[in-house]
């Protein structure tokens, strides 16, 4: 039988499923019948709209939105600094290849317990979406520089490429989309780290203490309120990534 | 004069080459040939510093002043042709010497119209012209070339012979030349050495 919404993305189409999830969750709800379990979509639209009108919101969004980005930043400068030292070292590499895969294996709530020991509650998310995200960039980056042609680095000995231009030329196209990998992988995973470290740390300003508060006081409306802001948030800032990555190769294409 | 002596090299658990020696003629093309996987290029690298030896002596060679065109082409894919033969006369010239000479070098290979393009949009004997350009841009005392003709078809390959002969004549080079055809060597060379057995032994033909 021949498919009746086409292979292609369109708005229609988006907009369809969309209809079809809303559609399922208030059979849901009249079916459950409990707004304490499963509030209504009308209800969770609206109480999104208060939110967004609330003078904290913002404040929490940017709290949130500025751990999760310098989370990844942290991860990336230390990804790419050891990822090179392992490259170059192999004793680097020997002690980073037990502590990754240490990292890895570990549960994010276990990190997150243990931060809660040394950090305040601020700094406990950025440190666990460093540690969850580093992993990530580490492996790329090594990746990247194993993946390197040997053939490109006797060239540049026998022509005597200056570093500066070794760097810019031959090691950096080699690592870029390896860079690009983790960056797509690791802004989604950042997001639910992020967000899972704020809930257990409830730090003053952030999306997790007051979908931790939500629960707290049952106000289940402003529970999924608050899952659809922080969906959307991490959907849009993976989109903006996205986009700019693809930007960036655009313009190198032209 | 360029001297390699009293040469070991192992290959696995056998001498490749055992108390070899062989001299090149400064300023002259010289050519060695020999069946597929003998230790031509083996040679060619350890004369270039990329290949350690056990023992032995290479004399008379400047490495800071050497260009090779490697068996591969080795030509970075993100970059265009000018920018490939550019990137290595970085350390050499100005910038505008660079491109002069990056404009010089591609004119002798016909490959003018393809400054701009990029090395897979080449094909594979266009690919070779743009190596050989890089060695002959670099302007190198020595040049070591590692079947050059590889993928070229005989007009091509006439073609380039002649065009390698007027850059040799115009800088007199040191130049050193590996391949299989005899042909070849012969038309190129001052003087042609055939390698075979194991451990090596050379031959003047």
């Amino acid at each position: 039988m021949r498919n009746i919404i086409s292979k292609k993305p369109s708005k229609l189409k988006a907009g369809l499923v969309v209809a079809f999830w809303l559609m399922a969750w208030q059979i849901a709800y009249v079916f459950i019948g409990k707004d304490v379990v499963l509030p209504s979509p009308v209800n969770t639209v609206f109480a999104l709209g208060q939110m967004m009108v609330s003078e904290g919101f913002y404040q929490d969004v940017s709290a949130t939105m500025y751990r999760v980005i310098l989370g990844i930043v942290i991860s990336f400068a230390a990804g790419l600094g050891t990822a090179v030292a392992a490259h170059f070292f192999f004793i680097v590499k020997d002690i980073m290849g037990l502590a990754i895969n240490v990292l890895k294996s570990t549960p994010v709530m276990a990190v997150i317990i243990f931060a809660l020991l040394w950090l305040s509650s601020g700094h406990v998310p950025i440190f666990v979406c460093f540690l969850m995200c580093y992993p990530i960039v580490y492996t790329n980056v090594l990746a990247g520089l194993q993946s390197l042609n040997k053939e490109y680095i006797e060239m540049s000995q026998i022509y005597h490429i200056r570093n500066r231009d070794l760097i810019r030329y031959i090691y950096i196209p080699f690592i870029k989309p390896h860079i690009k990998s983790a960056l797509s992988l690791t802004t989604g995973l950042s997001w639910k780290t992020v967000v899972a470290a704020e809930v257990l740390s409830s730090p003053d300003y952030s999306m997790g203490y007051n979908l931790l508060n939500a629960k707290v006081y049952l106000e289940t409306e402003s529970l999924f309120a608050w899952i659809i802001a922080i969906v959307a948030f991490s959907m849009a800032f993976e989109k903006m990534v996205n986009r700019l990555l693809k930007g960036g190769e655009m313009r190198k294409a032209t | 004069m360029i001297e390699v002596m009293n040469l070991y090299k192992r290959y696995k658990k056998e001498y490749l080459f055992e108390n070899f020696d062989i001299s090149f003629c400064d300023k002259k093309i010289t050519s060695i040939i020999g069946p597929s996987g003998c230790g031509k290029t083996t040679l060619l690298r350890m004369m270039a510093g990329l290949e350690p030896y056990e023992r032995g002596m290479v004399t008379g060679i400047n490495r800071k002043n050497l260009a090779y065109v490697f068996q591969e082409d080795r030509l970075l894919p993100w970059l265009t042709v000018g920018e490939n033969i550019g990137l290595v006369l970085k350390t050499k010239y100005t910038k505008a010497e660079a491109d002069q000479r990056v404009k010089e070098v591609l004119s002798l290979l016909d490959l003018e119209e393809a400054s701009d393009m990029m090395p897979a949009e080449l094909s594979g004997g266009m690919q070779r012209r743009v190596a050989i350009g890089r060695a002959l841009a670099y302007d190198a005392e020595l040049i070591l070339l590692d079947e050059p003709f590889k993928g070229m078809d005989d007009r091509l390959k006439n073609r380039v012979l002649g065009k390698l002969a007027v850059a040799w004549k115009k800088g007199e080079k040191t130049i050193i030349l590996v391949t299989h055809d005899l042909e070849d060597a012969r038309k190129l060379s001052d003087v042609v050495y055939e390698l075979s057995g194991r451990p090596l032994k050379k031959m003047v033909l």
